[in-house]
């Protein structure tokens, strides 16, 4: 396993939040965050005391029932949606909107993608508003993304000829291309089908180990949570902030068939397992 | 369950057969049309008719030397100049009032009130205020065009999906940027449909304009081939206009299909 532990050390390298004093800022905090949605008859809190933080290069996800506030949080960390209370910092700094270091990924490909452009000028636009648009030729960089997502060959191709689970992959070479330090995904696979999902699971891990960036990803699925992060966050059933904090650190790479069957996944995915359906 | 493995296509009731299907079979009974017309007209000769192949042969001879042309020519310069106005205001006013709640207050109410109104009904007043020439033509066609583009552009801006919306946000677009890049394109569709049925309001009412003013275009020539019983030429006129609507549609439909083809071919591809 030399190369899964190298791989681990230089993606991880920048991580490693668990180091002690004089340790850097999380790159993303949430601190007692709360979201009230207002009815015109009576208020819905969906979230409450969530407090969270995530390391610069970590691969956390979050996992929970549907109601919990997944989706809610997501929102949240994104600048979507102002926080009823509370504050939500990226880099340190208070954010108010979108935070200019992150991207989102959405279940919804085929909203999320303009169909009007091809998969490579969808990968443009993403180049053109980016946080850290990496120098150098933008043709040689969208050739880059696309590559790394495995989408090479589908370049010239319009969204809606392609598959869900590639057009889920040209938006993710979307969100690269903008030199996102934080990759925001909410229940990003959910709307494909099991094998395409595999295909998105280590095309999102390639991405990760290779590009650097830190991902927060949002899924109802525990198997898929422990498969791909370093550390899985279990959100309390009726949306009181977190009820687990789990760190799994499975080797890496990962693998579709071998990972599955360490002891340590199983164990883990039986723990969590029970603790969502609790 | 038994169920057969060969599965047969049931025979739709009442299918045509595939002569009668086919587009090429309604240009035939038009061409059995012209001709029950032609032989109609020819053997009963009276100045109320006039035979098809006359008005071929009258056509022609307008088209070589007579006053068609500068009237063909008049027309539809009024007529493309206030569909242009029309469409850049009207596509600018829907986008804003979908998108800035303060213009959609603003304009909203106004608009609402002035969509009923016949157009012609503002005819004689604009001739009060503007004349007989072009500046009084060119409004009254782009007021008829502007709010079959308008209604169009602001459900279609209005209607971006929230994914999109939320891609635009997240991606730092600027407000112009989420408009230019985002709102619009999305609304291309909806826009033109608007373009397309302003294009038919425009030609009508550019003939029309031309009536009711009386000094020049095809609206004008036609009223005074009435006055002097040319029936031949009315005929004449009137087929004219019908093929200038006709080439327009299909140049609009063959820039349409240049720009959205996009959108046509998403559509397909969810069938």
């Amino acid at each position: 396993m030399a190369i899964s532990t190298t791989s681990v050390t230089s993606s991880a390298s920048v991580a490693s939040p668990a180091g002690g004093a004089g340790r850097p800022a999380p790159l993303l905090e949430a601190e007692d965050v709360r979201m009230t949605y207002r009815g015109r008859r009576r208020e819905v809190t969906a979230l409450r005391d969530l407090s969270l933080r995530v390391g610069a290069g970590e691969f956390v996800a979050v996992v929970g029932r549907s109601g919990c506030g997944k989706s809610t949080l997501l929102r949240l960390l994104s600048g979507l949606l102002p926080a009823s209370a509370g504050e939500i910092r990226v880099a340190g700094q208070p954010i108010d909107g979108p935070p200019r270091q992150a991207r989102c990924v959405f279940q919804d490909y085929a909203q999320s993608l303009l169909p009007w452009k091809t998969v490579a000028g969808n990968v443009r636009f993403g180049l053109r508003h980016a946080y850290a648009a990496p120098a150098g030729d933008h043709d040689a960089l969208v050739a880059h993304y696309l590559d790394l997502v495995g989408l090479g060959h589908a370049a010239d191709r319009y969204p809606w000829e392609l598959s869900g689970g590639m057009q889920q992959r040209a938006a993710i070479a979307r969100a690269l291309a903008a030199g996102p330090r934080l990759l925001l995904m909410d229940e990003a696979f959910s709307g494909v089908d099991a094998l395409s999902r595999a295909t998105l699971q280590d095309v999102i891990l390639r991405a990760w180990a290779e590009a650097g960036v830190t991902v927060l990803f949002v899924t109802h699925d525990i198997d898929e949570a422990v498969y791909l992060a370093d550390r899985v966050v279990v959100l309390h059933p009726e949306g009181h902030g977190v009820l687990a904090d789990v760190r799994t650190d499975l080797p890496r790479p990962r693998e579709q068939v071998t990972t599955r069957e360490l002891p340590d996944f199983l164990r883990h995915r039986r723990d969590l397992l029970n603790l969502v359906l609790d | 369950m038994a169920t057969d493995s060969t599965v047969t296509t049931p025979r739709r009731a009442g299918r045509l057969p595939r002569a009668l299907r086919s587009r090429f079979f309604g240009w035939l009974v038009f061409a059995g049309v012209l001709l029950a017309w032609q032989r109609y007209a020819s053997t009963h000769p009276s100045p109320r008719y006039a035979t098809v192949t006359d008005v071929a042969a009258k056509w022609w001879s307008e088209i070589l030397g007579g006053p068609l042309p500068a009237a063909i020519l008049q027309t539809l310069r009024t007529m493309l100049i206030g569909y242009a106005i029309a469409a850049v205001l009207a596509v600018a006013v829907g986008v804003l009032m979908a998108r800035v709640r303060f213009v959609y207050v603003l304009v909203e109410p106004p608009l609402e009130l002035l969509r009923p109104m016949p157009i012609s009904a503002v005819i004689p007043l604009l001739i009060l205020y503007l004349g007989i020439d072009d500046a009084m033509k060119i409004s009254v066609v782009a007021l008829a065009a502007f709010f079959h583009i308008l209604l169009n552009a602001y459900s279609g801006a209005g209607s971006t999906p929230r994914t999109m919306m939320d891609t635009a946000r997240t991606f730092g677009l600027t407000w112009r940027q989420t408009m230019a890049e985002v709102v619009i394109p999305a609304a291309a569709p909806a826009i033109f449909v608007g373009l397309r049925s302003a294009l038919a309001a425009s030609l009508v009412i550019s003939v029309v304009v031309g009536m009711i003013a009386g000094n020049d275009g095809l609206g004008h020539l036609l009223m005074i081939q009435q006055q002097s019983f040319l029936v031949t030429d009315l005929i004449v006129g009137a087929a004219t206009i019908a093929m200038l609507g006709y080439l327009l549609n299909f140049a609009f439909l063959f820039v349409e299909r240049r720009i959205l083809h996009w959108h046509f071919g998403a559509t397909r591809a969810q069938d």
